[in-house]
């Protein structure tokens, strides 16, 4: 009765125990009362193992290089730099707030860094130009997913570890699904613009002025190449990539842009090294998860189980659908994969879902979690920075979450959004 | 109730050296990390040398890393939990369903710790495949972080009795939720 553990681990969640310890109390106590206790070190090693990973290292790598690239004031130029493409437009500032995300998306791997670097800068901004506080807070809160799925991802470093996939493929895959995010946001922003007469955030610039707009910008954005290019063109692995994201960005910010002290630099680097601790016992505990998981056959026995309500994959997929969203309003991204892709994935790649595909729609639903009541994590930062309240951000995001829900069941139901980009480099 | 409040504070001093202590290497440990990788890239890519040892010497700084600041981590509440249901019940239901999280974390913890141990006695019998030193002295950041983690616990437990003792006597756990948060 080893498979026990997975109703006692979702017990101890439930009753509030901290992911990290309820992913190996479940399966401890299990085994023990099975008298497997010999298997207790093997549990050990694994979560040892699931730590001493070189492809997990970009994790701290991504999130330092996020940090340094907001504190060293990055954010402005890229804010500048798409005013002065869309700044004219209905709604101006609203869409410079979604095309800033979707550019900060490809540095940094994080939601929250996002929302709290666009958020900060923004939001008093829209202020000003006569957007409501609360509608400003919502629409950075629904653009800042754009950050993990629009590569670098750090959801998509523990998905592609956890459950031995390519990261380069993944990242490839995102890069379509970011972008339909993206343009659905801004469509919406379009609609509600005419209907709420939104205002214009400044007059239209010439290309001279954009230029010189971009030329501000061109050292910041060219971080993205550098990651993208090295990845997905094959000469780095994700790890350097990431570090050298790291070495770049401290260039840019202490001797270029002078906006960091190296004074300053302990205190940066202890945030990320704290941060990533975090993520990497969680990923430890769910490799020592995953291997009983494996010894329950838990995985087999979901699987007749799901293929009695259905065989079909597109229904399965849709039921998958809505109880990841429904999970998402729970726990943050990362948790949920590290716990239920080991459970799930095997159970459709079995049914014929690509790997790949499945792991984008994983990705993307549980990071439209991020941003959606009662548990979201970046709603919890956007009212931190507006100092608007989680209810009121909660009701006026509802018009965009309903994007980003379309944008699901499209990347779900039409594999060729997410295959086309890893197919055409030759990564899946 | 004075033993708890001396125990807890000499816990609370205890730990907050040693994440001290944790801190001032950790920054130095990522720096170290993200120069070997770079050095690494440099070698392999203009000098097109490729070094044996980077990456498993990252890996080494990686573990440490994460083992000297893991209690801090702790401490300052960053693993994520599910907790609704800790504002929807009553005060004290709530504090003895905290203690009893709190008491199976120790336990997890004291597993781990002294797996930890054996793992790192065991470390001596093999060496680290790029470089001459044992694995053990990799092997000892894992105790080191179950260690430093088991003893933020203990002080998460004793405050949590506090509050409920005081509670017991009938004192506002208000005053005693303050005092909890100046540890």
């Amino acid at each position: 009765m080893l498979i026990l553990f997975l109703p006692l681990f979702l017990i101890f969640l439930l009753l509030g125990m901290p992911v990290f310890f309820a992913m190996l109390a479940a399966p401890s106590f299990m085994l023990v009362s099975e008298g497997m206790d010999r298997d207790l070190p093997l549990l050990f090693r694994n979560i040892y193992n699931g730590i001493d990973s070189f492809p997990l290292m970009a994790i701290p790598f991504f999130m330092l290089a996020g940090e340094l690239m907001n504190r060293g004031g990055i954010t402005l130029s890229l804010v500048n730099f798409s005013q002065s493409f869309i700044g004219h437009v209905r709604g101006g500032l609203a869409h410079v707030n979604v095309m800033s995300s979707m550019l900060f998306a490809g540095m940094s791997g994080s939601a929250v860094a996002d929302t709290s670097a666009i958020g900060s800068m923004m939001i008093p901004a829209m202020e000003k130009n006569g957007y409501s506080r609360k509608f400003a807070a919502a629409i950075t809160a629904a653009s800042s997913v754009i950050g993990p799925i629009i590569p670098p991802s750090g959801i998509m470093i523990i998905y592609a570890y956890t459950m031995e996939v390519s990261v380069a493929a993944l990242f490839a895959a995102g890069v379509i699904p970011g972008l339909l995010v993206g343009l659905g946001l801004m469509a919406m922003i379009s609609l509600m613009a005419k209907r709420y007469d939104f205002p214009v955030a400044s007059p239209k610039q010439t290309w001279k002025q954009r230029a010189k707009a971009g030329k501000s910008a061109a050292l910041p954005l060219f971080t993205p190449i550098i990651i993208l290019g090295g990845i997905l063109g094959g000469i780095f692995t994700p790890t350097e990539a990431s570090a050298v994201a790291v070495g770049y960005a401290l260039i840019i910010s202490i001797f270029v842009l002078k906006t960091i002290k190296i004074s300053e630099l302990p205190e940066i680097l202890n945030r990320s090294a704290k941060g990533s601790a975090v993520v990497l016992l969680l990923v430890g505990a769910a490799i020592a998860f995953k291997t009983v998981v494996s010894l329950s056959h838990s995985a087999e026995q979901l699987a007749t189980w799901v293929l009695s309500i259905s065989d079909n994959p597109l229904i399965l997929l849709f039921l998958i659908n809505i109880l990841l969203f429904i999970i998402g309003m729970f726990l943050d991204a990362g948790p949920a994969i590290i716990i239920l892709g080991p459970i799930l994935a095997p159970v459709f790649i079995n049914i014929g879902v690509d790997p790949i595909h499945f792991a984008i729609i994983m990705s993307v639903n549980l990071t439209v979690g991020l941003a959606t009541p009662p548990m979201g994590l970046v709603l919890f930062v956007a009212s931190s920075v507006s100092g608007v309240k989680v209810e009121s951000i909660a009701k006026a995001i509802l018009p965009f979450l309903a994007v980003e829900i379309l944008v699901i069941f499209l990347i779900t139901f039409f594999p060729v959004l997410s295959m086309s980009v890893p197919r055409w480099l030759g990564l899946a | 109730m004075v033993y708890l409040n001396v125990a807890i504070s000499l816990l609370a001093k205890t730990n907050r050296a040693i994440q001290k202590a944790g801190r001032s290497v950790a920054w130095i440990l990522v720096a170290a990390m993200v120069l070997t990788i770079l050095l690494q890239v440099f070698c392999r890519y203009v000098l097109n040398n490729a070094l044996p040892w980077p990456e498993e010497v990252a890996r080494a700084f990686m573990i440490w890393m994460m083992a000297l600041v893991a209690g801090e981590a702790y401490r300052e509440g960053s693993f994520v939990a599910i907790d609704l249901l800790h504002s929807a019940l009553p005060e004290r239901v709530a504090a003895f369903l905290k203690l009893t999280l709190l008491l199976i974390a120790t336990l997890v913890l004291y597993q781990l710790f002294t797996l930890g141990l054996e793992f790192f006695q065991r470390g001596f019998r093999t060496r680290a495949a790029s470089f001459q030193l044992s694995r053990a002295w990799i092997y000892l950041a894992m105790p080191v972080c179950f260690g430093t983690m088991l003893l933020v616990n203990i002080e998460l437990v004793l405050d949590e009795m506090k509050l409920l003792f005081s509670a017991k006597n009938g004192q506002s756990s208000e005053l005693n939720t303050g005092e909890n948060n100046e540890c």
